[in-house]
């Protein structure tokens, strides 16, 4: 009866294979799975609907459109008490998202620092940073939350006896106040479109000439947001100061200490996740290409960037999606220190006072789940892609 | 940014061991770029080490036993040595924690043992074994087995939950995992959506979600009266999630297996499952070691999240302990410790699964 368990399937369709000719086992076994499943469903479903009843909840989500009644301490979209709670959910995803793309970006950044100094030629370097890494890999990120939270952030000084730089930046346990600048939303927008012209131009030097320095990610990366702070400053009408009112601080902009742990406990643990990543792809760069890159006369930091790094991103890509998914998902802690994101706003706040435990919980599991198969999607097109490209070469 | 392609670790590591004093500062400043790298790394151990070490050990009060012993100048490690009960045991009455002690030796002593009759082939044995010694550890810690006394669940807590919750999500959710990572790869198309879609399902969605469906949820979901406790529900919620990155983890080693291995099992007349046993698992379960070591280090820290359903593990009873205001400002103290058993446990399964696939690597040479 064995067919061998790694031929290739045979190109029929699922219902003929389910149940295939000698296979009997097989076609028991699958059919009570499937009973096994339906009948657990069903199951599952009488006794909550009995126990719903018993306790006289109603289910529905008709309770979205009701009035939130709390207020949020971190909202990027407008947000009152009397917003309705679907208003709510947007904010909590928003604050998610936001979270893990703050994480993203400043834990990649740091992971390069700290991959540069693990790989470097410095023995006391490379041991520093190995310490780093070990360190917070070897540590739940809980622990790192809490540390900079209450020991850290929530334990600096009253607004009082806070630092203060030049009475324009106030940092103390109400958070950082800084300047904003006011400006009209074309003037936001010219400033995104200035910062991206180094990184056109260098993508179209980079074809003409691969070693010029104008041809560099990192410096266009720099130049574009050095354009981007002086179209700002150019176009800003008014700096809006804070300045302190009485216990607290008023105008400004403001980033409360949660945020602020959340993001440098988050950056600083994905940099030791992503340093590995990065590590382990550069070094499984075959060595005949840095060999190969000297004798075409390149540059140490020109083999580097332009011989080492487009091999070792091409292996990167998938391990990276998932650690950037995994950091979506982590940002779920953050309810520990009751940062609004969608944990705590859904799954906490409107729970409790709604009630709505099944619903609650299921417009969560969804959130996340939509946006890691979501993520998941687009790395196997990036891949894909990358593959295509890599063939027709 | 200079990087060195295609040096191996292990290479790196043994070059490092052997060379002298001299050595290490003419290789530190072999360059322009390595001296200056050198430099920023001696500003930022001398800037960071010092303070710290002044901290934790120059002005640091050692001996005593109350408060007023610290003079405050330094870290408070007397705090550590008065709460190392609470950090070791929770809230567990003093006169009943040989309980936990017993507790935690028949878990070891399961695990082990699992372990080297899983080594012997013996697989059947292995997970008898296991699922005894973990419930008859389960029940010790509860006090609930003869001559003891019960001991509620709001009591427990302390790093011996957290080695608890591990000993028993680690072994629950391997033999899971290996079952849905073999169903993943199943020739049946029923067996094969199921676990996918089970596995991708978990791994999409973030612990604490499945803990607070599995806390909230579950005693919606069964008949009223069988209601499980908080331990358990919280059990079920972490052996669920960690079985998926199981299943993943043991699916690599599964797909790496050369297929003429397979073939020559086949031809030699072996049954399917002893295929599996025999020629199949121990193959793959050793090239997918360092994953399942990872997914081991993943449970350890994970379990410190069961805190935000209100069970009290090592961080959760670190927290309390710091609460306690006669002891004054001790979050440094007390989040450092933690970090550093976190720290022991974490390498220490590390070092571990690195000396099991030396020895494998030396005994199939």
């Amino acid at each position: 009866m064995y067919a061998h368990p790694d031929a290739p399937l045979p190109k029929v369709g699922w219902v003929r294979r389910t149940f295939s000719k000698g296979d009997l086992a097989g076609v028991f076994i699958q059919i009570a799975l499937v009973l096994i499943v339906v009948g657990g469903g069903w199951y599952v479903v009488s006794v909550t609907t009995a126990n719903l009843n018993a306790r006289g909840i109603t289910t529905g989500f008709a309770f979205l459109s009701r009035p939130a009644g709390f207020d949020v301490a971190f909202s990027l979209l407008p947000f009152t008490s009397a917003s309705p709670l679907w208003m709510a959910v947007f904010v909590g995803i928003t604050n998610t998202l936001f979270l893990a793309l703050a994480g993203m970006l400043f834990g990649t950044l740091l992971a390069f620092a700290v991959v540069s100094f693990r790989l470097s030629k410095s023995p006391l370097a490379s041991g520093l940073a190995a310490g780093y890494i070990g360190l917070f890999r070897n540590t739940p990120i809980l622990l790192h939350l809490l540390f900079w939270y209450f020991a850290v952030f929530a334990a600096l000084p009253s607004v009082r006896n806070g630092l203060v730089l030049d009475e324009a930046a106030f940092l103390n346990n109400r958070g950082l106040f800084v300047p904003w600048p006011e400006l009209a939303w074309s003037g936001w927008i010219a400033a995104c479109l200035f910062a991206v012209i180094p990184m056109i131009a260098s993508r179209r030097l980079r074809k003409q000439n691969p070693t010029s320095n104008f041809a560099r990610i990192d410096l266009s990366l720099l130049l574009g947001l050095a354009l981007f702070a002086t179209v700002i400053a150019l176009a800003a009408t008014r700096w809006d100061l804070p300045v302190r009112a009485g216990l607290g601080i008023r105008g400004g902009a403001q980033s409360i200490p949660e945020l602020m742990a959340v993001v440098l406990a988050m950056c600083t643990y994905a940099s030791a996740f992503i340093a590995e990543l990065l590590r382990g792809a550069i070094q499984g760069v075959d060595r005949g290409q840095t060999e190969a890159g000297q004798a075409l006369g390149l540059r140490g930091s020109a083999i580097s960037r332009l011989v080492i790094f487009p091999q070792a991103i091409r292996v990167i890509i998938p391990p990276l999606t998932n650690q950037y998914v995994n950091m979506i998902k982590q940002t779920a802690i953050v309810s520990a220190i009751a940062f609004p994101d969608v944990m705590l706003i859904i799954g906490k706040t409107v729970l409790t006072q709604t009630g709505q435990a099944i619903e609650s919980l299921t417009i969560v599991t969804s959130v996340y789940l939509i946006i890691s198969l979501l993520a998941a999607g687009l790395m196997h097109l990036y891949a894909y892609k990358l593959e295509a490209a890599g063939h027709r070469r | 940014m200079t990087v060195q392609a295609g040096t191996s670790i292990a290479g790196r590591y043994k070059e490092r061991l052997r060379i002298s004093a001299l050595e290490f500062v003419r290789r530190s400043f072999a360059d322009r770029r390595t001296g200056a790298v050198t430099i920023l790394a001696l500003i930022i151990l001398i800037g960071a080490g010092i303070p710290f070490l002044r901290w934790a050990v120059f002005n640091a009060d050692f001996i005593g036993t109350a408060p007023t012993d610290c003079r405050r100048a330094g870290a408070c490690w007397v705090f550590i040595s008065q709460k190392a009960g609470q950090l070791g045991y929770g809230f567990y009455p003093l006169e009943l924690r040989w309980q936990v002690d017993i507790s935690m030796i028949l878990s070891a002593l399961g695990l082990l043992g699992a372990f080297r009759l899983a080594r012997r082939y013996q697989i059947a044995l292995a997970v008898a074994i296991y699922f005894l010694s973990t419930f008859l550890s389960f029940n010790a810690f509860g006090g609930r087995l003869p001559w003891m006394t019960p001991v509620a669940v709001e009591k427990w807590g302390g790093l011996s939950l957290t080695l608890l919750l591990f000993s028993i999500g680690v072994g629950i959710s391997f033999c899971f995992g290996g079952l849905l990572a073999m169903g993943r790869r199943s020739k049946r198309p029923v067996i094969r959506a199921i676990s996918s879609v089970y596995v991708e399902f978990m791994r999409g969605v973030p612990l604490i979600a499945i803990l607070f469906v599995a806390v909230i949820l579950l005693p919606l979901f069964l008949p009223s009266g069988a209601g499980a406790d908080l331990f358990l529900r919280i059990m079920v919620g972490i052996c669920l999630y960690t079985s998926s990155y199981m299943a993943e983890a043991i699916r690599a080693g599964l797909d790496a297996v050369p297929t003429g291995t397979r073939e020559a099992a086949y031809a030699l007349g072996m049954s399917h499952w002893n295929t599996q046993k025999l020629v199949v698992f121990p193959q793959a379960l050793t090239i997918s070691l360092p994953g399942l070591i990872n997914t081991m280090v993943a449970l350890v820290k994970d379990t410190s999240l069961v805190i935000l359903v209100g069970v009290h593990d090592l961080l959760g009873s670190t927290q309390l302990a710091i609460g306690d205001v006669t002891w004054g400002n001790v979050l440094w103290e007390g989040y450092f410790f933690a970090g550093i058993i976190y720290f022991m446990i974490c390498f220490g399964l590390n070092v571990i699964g690195h000396r099991i696939e030396i020895n494998f690597n030396k005994r199939n040479r």
